[in-house]
């Protein structure tokens, strides 16, 4: 019984049948999916970023708004706030900014071209939720995230937060257009 | 403990095994929706 | 001198003082589990969009709430009781030291409460993990780091107990496994518990104005050592549940002793390991490093968990086979004891930690499936398969027999108690699967609203507004099936017939 004491002797019991197949399975599942993660690495091509430095809220908070003023070709504005329209050419290092409360800038890209994507916060922890891809990245406060992106369809795509950031957390929102 | 032919837990073994199944299903799903993504890493 | 009274159901010799702290530690949790239940309702009824019943404000600060009374203070307060049920009473011994005991239970209440307070005060919105920079008020870091010490003097004073009862020849032979259980728990909860106290202890400093804030990064890293692997006490203690409860229900022997046993080792090697799964779509770490962790070291904790998937369904069949129930592959699951909670309770348990939150747990866990995972719906989705599928319905099982074997009264409603298991089991796996749905589409967590008030829409496929209903109303009935739950609980200890020693 589980709740008395077992005399000694219990660890000599051999296993039976059922044991030694389901532990084996088990084992050899366990095995698998551990080998799986670094084999993605390789075979598959979504994979989180390991490129990243520390940097200071005001430092990115500089990169990211000479990054706006050089590509910038438009404005957009929607109840209170107002983004920049940025478009940067292919393969170039791209930011995005997050803070209470609002991603920008609003980013143009092209559909197949490679881009460096920079994430960062420059208050409190943001969680980046690109929709409706379901793709998700933390931006932390103090580090720069770089994530190499390929969009592969062209759509409207929009940006909510996704990690808790305070009053309005639920009506911080961004944009990226691929075209 | 010994047990005899009829006491084997036959029927765990089937249920784990149903569990086993829909587990390596919704793993292999989930890998499958990854790579409809965007290029990322 | 005896400081003893005899179970007359059982023999076992119960201690006075420890039956006291089983009790108050019970009563409590329950307690919380009422409040953090109210809370879950109107929470539930929010995220249902079409009923959306809380204001922003008030959302964050109940979902804060909510997860501090549930996931630390409902199952610690509850696990504390089991703690001391499982080394004193199980192995006929005196309860060591006592007033230790008292200490524990002490710190814990005003440090639950502190927290409490501040939280519905407007002091601390920040959510159970209080991420730095977010600052909550100085007292709400000072209470739980006082309950996370109370918690840690309840394990100190179980392992007193084994050894006492070892040196004081209570018992012979080898710890039974339900012990061994709590043991390998106890082990986990002081590892996880000093994580919690040293992570808020420069985070108090800060937010008195001390010292300058943690990096955000060391931040998460050093409460999630806290956070999953405090989750992980609760798996451990489930487990244990599970076994106890096959005994108490069919009588059930463990199979293997050396295979459950060795699979509570492997809890306790590598559990503690596994922090980043919460930090794999985060800067700071290297993917050698973010897959190694996650994995449990190699998934051998997911191991453990697998082989008692197989070992407790298959303790419960050999005792049912050897009751007479050998026809067919299933006639002994046919006729088992569903109208007994207990029973019910261990069986639900098991399959909505094992099917729903098992699972989801290793894929979401997984490096890169995590990008499809993080911070959506489908994280709470799966934590409520294990914490409340899982662990409370276990717990709630157990429940059934304390009040008769501790309280020494007979449930109350048994027409309810029967089918309350059901009334709150069914509905929460509803529940935890839709809300899982609504997250694979994307649906962001801890989120007051989800259709985008800052200027542009954000616009959901269909199936995810279909979703959230039924998650909603299945989180109405689970609400239910607990206030049922807190209402036999609560109904017993006033109403419930005494039980007489014959």
């Amino acid at each position: 019984m589980s709740i008395t004491p077992v005399p000694p002797g219990w660890w000599k019991m051999p296993l039976h049948k059922e044991e030694k197949w389901w532990i084996s399975i088990a084992l050899v599942w366990c095995i698998a999916i551990t080998i799986a993660m670094p084999a993605w690495h390789f075979v598959g091509k979504q994979n989180s970023s390991q490129e990243y430095y520390t940097i200071s809220t005001e430092d990115y908070n500089t990169l990211a708004e000479e990054f706006m003023e050089k590509y910038k070709t438009g404005v957009e504005t929607a109840g209170d706030w107002e983004w920049d329209v940025v478009t940067p050419p292919p393969g170039s290092d791209i930011y995005l900014r997050s803070m209470q409360w609002k991603w920008d800038p609003i980013l143009k890209l092209k559909k197949g071209e490679t881009y460096r994507l920079h994430l960062s916060s420059i208050d409190v922890l943001h969680g980046l939720s690109i929709h409706p891809l379901n793709m998700n990245f933390e931006a932390v406060p103090g580090w720069d995230y770089v994530l190499t992106i390929t969009p592969t369809q062209a759509k409207e795509y929009r940006i909510i937060c996704n990690e808790f950031c305070g009053a309005d957390h639920h009506g911080m929102i961004g944009k990226i257009i691929v075209e | 403990m010994d047990l005899k032919p009829e006491e084997h837990p036959k029927g765990s073994f089937v249920l784990v095994m149903i569990f086993f199944v829909v587990f390596m299903a919704l793993y292999l799903l989930n890998w499958k929706f990854l790579s409809e993504i965007w290029i990322v890493g | 001198m005896s400081n003893f009274r005899t179970c007359s159901i059982t023999g076992l010799k119960v201690h006075l003082p420890a039956e006291k702290l089983i009790k108050i530690n019970a009563v409590t949790a329950i307690v919380f589990l009422l409040v953090g239940g109210i809370l879950g309702l109107l929470l539930v009824l929010t995220r249902w969009q079409a009923v959306h019943i809380l204001p922003p404000e008030f959302f964050y600060r109940f979902l804060t709430l909510h997860g501090i009374a549930m996931l630390v203070a409902w199952i610690i307060f509850w696990e504390m009781a089991a703690l001391y049920l499982t080394s004193a009473i199980l192995l006929n011994s005196r309860l060591a030291v006592p007033w230790v005991g008292w200490l524990q239970y002490l710190l814990m209440l005003v440090g639950g409460g502190m927290v409490a307070v501040i939280i519905l005060l407007g002091g601390a919105d920040v959510m159970f993990t209080s991420y730095v920079p977010l600052k909550a008020h100085p007292l709400y870091y000072l209470g739980v780091i006082l309950f996370a010490v109370g918690a840690i003097l309840g394990c100190v004073v179980f392992f007193a107990t084994l050894v006492v009862a070892k040196t004081e020849g209570t018992y012979s032979g080898s710890l039974p496994l339900v012990t061994y259980g709590a043991a390998a728990a106890a082990i986990i909860a002081i590892i996880t518990l000093s994580h919690g106290a040293i992570v808020f202890i420069p985070t108090l400093l800060w937010s008195a104005g001390l010292i300058p804030p943690m990096d955000a990064e060391v931040y998460r890293l050093i409460f999630w050592g806290f956070g999953h692997s405090s989750q992980q006490i609760n798996v451990c203690t489930m487990v244990a549940v599970w076994y106890m409860l096959g005994t108490l229900t069919v009588g059930s022997t463990p199979v293997n002793e050396k295979v459950c046993r060795t699979a509570f080792v492997l809890y306790i090697l590598f559990i503690n390991i596994a922090s980043e799964h919460h930090i794999l779509v985060d800067p700071g770490f290297s993917a050698a490093h973010k897959s190694w962790n996650t994995s449990y070291f190699m998934h051998l904790a997911v191991l453990a968990s697998m082989i008692h998937a197989f070992s407790v369904p298959a303790a419960l069949e050999v005792a049912l086979r050897k009751k007479g129930y050998t026809r067919g592959t299933f006639e002994w699951l046919k006729k088992a004891p569903w109208g007994n909670p207990g029973f019910s309770s261990l069986f639900l348990s098991l399959v909505g930690f094992g099917f729903l939150g098992g699972t989801t747990g290793v894929i979401f866990g997984t490096e890169q499936l995590n990008i499809l995972s993080h911070n959506n719906l489908r994280i709470p989705g799966h934590f409520h398969a294990t914490v409340v599928a899982g662990t409370t319905l276990a717990f709630m099982g157990a429940t059934y027999y304390v009040l008769p074997l501790i309280f020494q009264r007979e449930v109350a409603f048994p027409g309810l108690a029967k089918i309350q298991p059901y009334l709150f089991g069914i509905p929460i796996m509803l529940f935890s699967t839709f809300m899982m749905v609504a997250g694979g589409f994307g649906v962001s967590r801890r989120s007051a609203d989800m259709y985008g008030s800052g200027g542009f829409s954000v616009e959901y496929s269909p199936i995810v507004d279909i979703s959230l209903s039924i998650m909603g109303i299945s989180g109405v009935v689970a609400c239910l099936g607990g206030a049922a739950f807190c209402v036999i609980s609560v109904a017993t200890l006033i109403i419930g017939k005494k039980i007489v020693a014959k």
